[in-house]
């Protein structure tokens, strides 16, 4: 008789590849033949958080870096590694035993395609691991490293895709040279909060990369959306696009960068005053682009200050201009006003996903507006609440009058949970409750999400 | 019209068009053309076949998944486990059919028919304890205590709370 026991490890294997989370550790424990199924998607991807800190120096806990080393056999199956926490001595000294484990761990992971290190310090120390990786694909760091050691990033020389983030100037001065090494293989390249990187270098960066199809600038002083939007010209392939744009008031260079495939759009704008309704920089950018990039999938705003509310005049030139393509829409740190929620739901005739804050004092009209769209199955909560008032949070009752008000509304995203909603035959919505992973957070916010 | 034959030698006259969603039989049949001559499929019992040419029938004509596309979908971290409503219905079965339903997709090489099972399998495993799933499907734990404890420390990175 053929039971779950004994199913070829093959079969096994496939069928743990549609489990992640908690219940990958707990199939390892079920039996041997389990354990060996599960041991390939266990280990295909490695995210070291302040989670997998805990219990560390009292030996409670080793990390996996630990294990790889214990079982150097089990490396092979390492493809995606995140570093996102240290372990540290006193405050701010790596813990020297969990670099030596780390670094010693990377050496043995042949076949990582994704590596990344947000965080700043260790990179430094760990980064001659990593430079024998044939297969390293995508890479996201944090690069505040010497001359010295940036010379070992040009050995990274297959990348489809490279975020840099805090890079130092060597880094930045090295740009060139190894956008020309990856010329043929990248696609996409993320720049975030590199106070160095100024046009003449990014211009020469991107003269090497003409077949990008995501570029984000965002948050480097010397490169503003004038600068980043003349660039574009060059990358005429661009499917994503995040800029900052700043106040300064220079005439945008004409014509507008020939961006025809462009489907994915974020402002960070990074705004002193706060006018109200928005800056009529946002909506110059916006026209500026309207011509050359006719159908955008999916746009994202992030304001300065929750303070600022979206004018109902940029709404309405959004819904004017993208109206019948945008999937998508997402006001990060802004306030919305419940008008430009009706404007957007009534005229993105498409409309799938709205990333808003959910006023939760507010919640009927709230709810009257997003009724307005045929379309929208998700919508996800951008309020991290960051204020110390005692926040009153969506329940099952919400959940259920929201999802039977909105047409095809199945899905509300909050901080920590997701719930989802189906209305049975007989007009009764069963609502189901899950927690929304960590492993979600930590994405920089402006990249298109699938 | 093609000919196979079970492991329990019981003979099935089928569709060129519905058999083909195997990709065994379909290149069998390209390498030796279609003949008189019954394809013996020693792995499968006619229980099993009559339910997986069922699952053939309903999704004749659709595209077959590329090589390339399979390939790219292994690489997405969080994989779907969403199931059509007809997929659901047909494959809510016992736990051997379940099984040999898998078992016979693998052999037969039928990938929509095997994610689909492989999905159902992994939905029943989700949020279980270890004790759960081994109750679940019978299983007895043959790990020594020690060896329990050493695993369970050693993965432990992998939960997240």
């Amino acid at each position: 008789m053929v039971s779950a026991d004994n199913l070829n490890l093959d079969v096994l294997e496939l069928i743990f590849c549609f489990l992640s989370g908690n219940d990958l550790p707990s199939v390892a424990l079920v039996s041997r033949s389990f354990l060996a199924g599960v041991i390939p998607r266990l280990y295909d991807s490695i995210s070291y958080r302040i989670r997998q800190m805990k219990g560390y120096d009292s030996e409670e806990t080793k990390s996996p870096f630990a294990v790889l080393i214990a079982h150097p056999q089990l490396a092979v199956h390492v493809r995606n590694i995140e570093i996102r926490a240290v372990v540290t001595v006193m405050k701010s000294h790596l813990n020297p035993n969990f670099v030596r484990e780390t670094r010693l761990a990377l050496g043995l992971c042949k076949n990582l395609r994704t590596f990344r290190c947000t965080i700043p310090n260790i990179l430094p120390m760990i980064l001659p691991s990593l430079q024998d990786k044939e297969r390293l694909e995508n890479v996201r760091i944090n690069a505040h490293l010497t001359m010295e050691q940036s010379k070992t990033l040009l050995k990274f020389a297959g990348l489809k895709s490279l975020a840099l983030e805090f890079a130092s100037w060597s880094v930045v001065d090295l740009l060139p040279t190894w956008a020309e090494t990856v010329s043929s293989t990248l696609t996409t390249l993320t720049l975030y909060m590199i106070n160095e990187l100024h046009e003449s270098i990014f211009q020469s960066t991107m003269a090497h990369l003409p077949n990008l199809i995501g570029l984000h600038v965002v948050g480097c002083p010397k490169l503003d959306h004038f600068v980043v939007l003349r660039q574009a010209s060059q990358t005429p392939l661009l499917e994503s696009l995040s800029l900052t744009i700043s106040e300064a008031s220079r005439p945008l260079t004409t014509p507008p960068p020939p961006l025809s495939h462009l489907r994915h759009l974020a402002f960070d704008a990074r705004i002193s005053m706060q006018p109200s309704p928005s800056p009529a920089v946002l909506s110059t950018v916006l026209d500026h682009l309207k011509l050359s990039s006719p159908a955008l999938h999916s746009f994202t705003l992030r304001l300065p200050d929750r303070k600022i509310i979206v004018g109902e005049t940029f709404t309405k030139q959004l819904t004017e201009n993208y109206g019948h393509s945008l999937r998508r829409v997402a006001f990060l740190d802004c306030g919305v006003s419940r008008d430009s929620i009706a404007e957007i739901c009534e005229n993105c005739i498409h409309l799938e996903v709205l990333h808003v804050a959910i006023p939760m004092k507010e919640l009927p009209p709230f709810t009257m507006s997003l009724s307005l769209s045929k379309t929208l199955h998700t919508i996800v909560d951008v309020d991290t609440h960051v204020e110390h008032v005692v926040h009153k949070a969506l329940g099952p009752e919400n959940v259920r009058s929201m999802i039977a008000q909105c047409h095809n509304l199945r899905k509300i995203v909050t901080n920590h949970r997701i719930w989802t909603g189906q209305p049975e035959e007989d007009g009764y919505i069963s609502v189901s409750l899950e927690r929304r992973h960590s492993q979600s957070f930590g994405a920089l916010w402006f990249l298109p999400r699938e | 019209m093609v000919n196979l034959t079970t492991s329990d030698d019981v003979e099935f006259k089928v569709d060129r068009e519905v058999v083909e969603r195997s990709v065994l039989i379909k290149n069998m049949l390209e390498d030796v053309g279609e003949s008189e001559q019954a394809i013996p499929l020693p792995n499968v019992s006619s229980s099993v076949m009559k339910k997986v040419l069922e699952y053939c029938e309903h999704h004749r004509g659709e595209p077959l998944p590329s090589a390339d596309a399979d390939q790219s979908q292994d690489e997405t971290r969080k994989r779907t486990t969403d199931i059509s409503e007809w997929d659901q219905k047909f494959i809510t079965v016992d736990q051997e059919m379940l099984f040999e339903i898998i078992l016979a997709a693998n052999y037969l090489d039928i990938k929509s028919l095997l994610d689909v099972g492989c999905k159902t399998v992994a939905n029943m495993i989700k949020g279980k304890t270890p004790e759960e799933i081994r109750k679940l499907f019978n299983i007895v734990n043959d790990f020594t205590p020690e060896e329990e404890a050493q695993i369970k420390k050693e993965n432990e990175w992998a939960e997240d709370r």
